[in-house]
């Protein structure tokens, strides 16, 4: 394990580091998610923290910000005064501010009212808020940090990057007086590759200042421009505290991963499609994607690849005609127009995700969901013919080993894993020419994600041709015969074949293709 | 019995015993004729039993009966016109408005017109559906707030009334066959009630027993989800707020027709009683708004108001009574208002 430079500085200029932590460790249960972590941070510098997916990034801020308690034997000092972790007016009374990845504004107030959420607005003598002096003060803070726009607009009708600007904006609203460490959880995640910029010029102005900055991201390039130093996770224990100038791309990757790249066994996958392509996209663009071009070949399982705010996300449903889209989709031939309606005529199926949102009509019973893509089919035509339907619900359930197997139950009243496949089932029966799916086994119990798994290969098996887009490298290794990575809205890269496995996968993900130059 | 087995899961079913369709026995019967969701019929024989020891002379006559069905078809016509958009989650609260201009208009052409009602009823029905084109429209196109929008159509429509009217009452010219479509009987059932007899059948059909009430019920549960499963809900509540003003236009043709004068405000007492039988029937037969429990709910309304007005209740029970159906209702109904848009 490559330990670089572990950086144990608690006991370096302790008094004049913004932040420093000693022996911070976590554990959920017997689970040991965060491990004697260290850190000392001097005021102004901004210090990334890299890690995988369950590296314990996440846990450790959410000590900060009092989510969480620490394992007893923790310490924490902020500028020199010690800091009880876990609780989160002490965190704030410290100096301790956040961003998160949400921003958490409010999003019909306008940017002078998000700023004084939790900070009181100044008062005329009569006790009426001095809005006057308020919008002021607001576009002050809003222009050192480099914002110019119209405060008086409500936040949702902002440009992504003017909205980090107010969450920023927000979290700094007292810095003057207190503000000492700012933390930014994924600030990137939704903005547009311009918008970042504008985002690091706030990021040094705020450090100039003397406040010492955490930042957070998947995106490397990010991290090697904006930040100082790298504290670098995996599995809870930090691997490595280095100058970010002393890493290149790989190296990093390397920090994060491990070292020994283990090769899975490896699944007989389909090299090519066979049976000619049933989906065909051309410069598919989106909100998030960026001109994508690919097909899809009857009976093959295809992934697409790529980290929050990739264009992942949005790539099923734009595929579906569900968000707004250019570029042409055609299925077997012919082209399909941008609706989900059309979609489904011209035989494709979406399993998407945010299953309560999108996916369930939680008033309808488990029979009523299964169906409602397609009642009149076999079903009776003009008169349901509910005994019928019942038989046919059944079949299904039976089929995916749902449980309990009952039709007639509210479909809520099924647990996640269930449920998802009820949702999968509605699909399977109508046989489309093309089943995609988003995040197939999000908020589903480890029992019965293998299940579904075998359904979706079932599907595959019987000529569908299948899309999976989702944030688990393990999912897609396991699931599909080729691989999609998306970066920035663009198809980058494609696994397939013995190239397909999960560390080359996430290795794809994480970096620019010219970071990298051989996987 | 029927009902319950096409409507709701069969408790069998649910227990996960087969044979739906199986003979009862004798006890399973009695469990499900004391179902709480049946307990709408009890309330209404024993507001006739009731009723009918308290005051026997005036109350069990005919005159009764047929005055409940007549005044209550109107209340039911309107209940089924704000039903079907309701369960697609679309909330209309112009029925009572555009009930009220298709009255007077139809009463005022038979004045000023000189056509024949042969023609004044269809130019109504397009006059008073047109209504529900320009909501449905804004509501699906341009994603306007359905409760909102209908209140301020329902007031166009109010307004459009008053510049007929002139606030005095018209005294309709009609023949003699046309008032009779009003006032007649088919046996002993007022004409006006086998309307809407007819019409909560055929919505009861559509709604529970073909697949576009499926689909009705989809939008109305998750519109989001009901089109990522290919369902055109922007089409679904264009759709049904059409139908409901064209369903308001005829009640305010059967108006009409019963009671041979109008006034701009004849209709807009109903707006309450129907939507408190809406609310009401979602707790009965299924725990839904559904037609059948409307049904149920506008009988036992008619019923029970008729019989306070005779125990000599004065003039404010009425709305009284129906006000306060309405808050129960909507308060022992937990999946209802939640719904609303």
């Amino acid at each position: 394990m490559a330990a670089a430079a572990a950086d144990n500085g608690a006991g370096r200029a302790e008094a004049e580091a913004a932040l420093s932590l000693a022996a911070v460790s976590k554990h959920f249960g017997p689970q040991l998610v965060l491990d004697d972590f260290a850190l000392s941070l001097p005021p102004g510098e901004v210090r990334g923290l890299v890690g995988h997916n369950g590296s314990g990034k996440s846990t450790l801020v959410k000590i900060l910000a009092g989510f969480h308690k620490p394992d007893p034997g923790a310490g924490a000092k902020v500028g020199g005064s010690p800091l009880a972790l876990g609780d989160s007016q002490a965190a704030r009374d410290a100096g301790l501010r956040f961003v998160h990845q949400d921003l958490g504004l409010v999003g019909n107030l306008d940017a002078v009212d998000n700023l004084h959420l939790d900070v009181p607005y100044p008062r005329r003598r009569s006790g009426r808020i001095a809005w006057r002096a308020a919008r002021r003060q607001t576009v002050e803070l809003l222009a050192s940090l480099g914002y110019e726009f119209d405060v008086r607009r409500p936040i949702e009708e902002l440009a992504p990057a003017d909205r980090t600007g107010v969450a920023l904006a927000r979290a700094l609203s007292d810095w003057e007086r207190e503000a000492r460490v700012l933390v930014l959880d994924e600030p990137t995640a939704a903005l547009p590759v311009e918008a970042v910029a504008r985002l690091f010029d706030a990021i040094r102005a705020v450090s100039g200042r003397g406040i010492a900055v955490i930042y957070i991201s998947h995106h490397l390039d990010e991290l090697f421009e904006i930040c100082d130093e790298l504290t670098v996770l995996r599995e809870g224990r930090t691997v490595a505290s280095v100058a970010s100038d002393s890493l290149d791309h790989e190296g990093l990757v390397e920090l994060m991963l491990g070292k020994q790249l283990q090769l899975g066994e490896q699944r007989q996958r389909r090299s090519a499609p066979g049976g000619g392509a049933a989906l065909v996209v051309r410069d598919l663009a989106s909100e998030r994607i960026d001109g994508i071009s690919f097909a899809v070949g009857r009976g093959e399982v295809l992934g697409v690849a790529g980290l929050a705010g990739s264009g992942r996300e949005d790539l099923a449903a734009a595929l579906y005609g569900s968000v707004a889209r250019s570029g042409s989709v055609s299925v077997e031939g012919r082209e399909v127009p941008p609706r989900p309606d059309a979609s489904v005529r011209a035989g494709m199926g979406l399993v998407p995700a945010h299953r309560l949102r999108n996916g369930l009509i939680g008033t309808m019973s488990v029979r009523e969901n299964l169906t409602v893509a397609s009642i009149p089919a076999e079903l009776g035509g003009a008169r349901l013919n509910h005994r019928r339907e019942r038989e046919v619900a059944r079949d299904w359930l039976r089929r995916l080993e749902v449980q309990p197997p009952q039709p007639d139950r509210p479909v809520t009243s099924l647990s996640g894993g269930n449920q998802q496949r009820v949702v999968l089932a509605r699909w399977l029966r109508l046989r489309p020419a093309v089943l995609l799916l988003d995040e197939p086994t999000q908020g589903v119990d480890v029992g019965a994600i293998q299940l579904i798994y075998s359904a979706i290969r079932g599907g595959a098996a019987e000529g569908m041709a299948v899309v999976v887009c989702s944030s688990s490298a393990d999912e897609l290794v396991a699931l599909c015969d080729r691989v999609l990575v998306i970066r920035r809205g663009r198809l980058e890269q494609q696994l397939e074949g013995a190239g397909l496995d999960r560390d080359a996968l996430d290795a794809m993900t994480l970096i620019d293709t010219e970071g990298l130059k051989c996987a | 019995m029927r009902v319950k087995q096409t409507l709701e899961a069969p408790p069998e079913a649910a227990a996960g015993l087969p044979g739906e369709h199986g003979g009862e026995a004798a006890p399973n019967l009695l469990r499900r004729a004391l179902d709480p969701r049946f307990s709408g019929i009890w309330a209404i024989l024993a507001c006739i039993a009731g009723f009918s020891l308290a005051i026997p002379d005036t109350f069990l006559t005919e005159t009764t009966f047929k005055t409940v069905l007549g005044d209550q078809a109107v209340t039911g016509l309107l209940a089924l016109a704000v039903l079907l958009p309701f369960v697609a989650g679309v909330f209309d609260l112009s029925i009572a408005s555009v009930a009220g201009f298709a009255m007077v208009l139809c009463t005022w052409l038979s004045v000023h017109s000189g056509l024949g009602i042969l023609l004044i009823c269809p130019l109504v029905l397009v006059a008073s559906t047109c209504f529900g084109v320009v909501s449905g429209l804004l509501v699906s196109r341009l994603r306007t707030n359905s409760l909102v929008t209908t209140l301020g159509m329902g007031t166009v429509a109010l307004g459009l009334t008053q510049l007929l009217t002139h606030q005095n009452t018209i005294i309709g010219d009609f023949s003699a066959d046309f008032t009779k479509l009003g006032q007649g009987y088919l046996l002993w059932v007022p004409l006006p009630f086998v309307y809407f007899a007819v019409v909560a059948l055929i919505l009861y059909l559509c709604l529970e027993h073909a697949p576009v009430g499926r689909r009705l019920q989809a939008v109305g549960g998750n519109p989001i989800a009901s089109r990522l499963a290919g369902i055109r809900t922007e089409r679904i509540e264009f759709t049904v707020l059409t139908i409901s003003a064209f369903i308001s236009g005829l009640t305010g043709i059967v108006l009409a027709a019963k009671l041979g004068a109008a006034t701009d405000s004849t209709a807009q007492g109903y707006l309450l009683p129907a939507i408190a039988a809406l609310f009401l029937g979602a707790t009965q037969i299924v725990d839904r708004v559904n037609v059948l429990g409307t049904v149920i709910a506008v009988l036992l309304l008619g019923v029970g108001i008729k019989g306070l007005q005779l125990l000599g209740a004065e003039i404010w029970v009425v709305q009284f009574f129906n006000g306060a159906v309405l808050v129960f209702a909507v308060t022992i109904d937990d999946g209802g208002v939640n719904r609303l848009k």
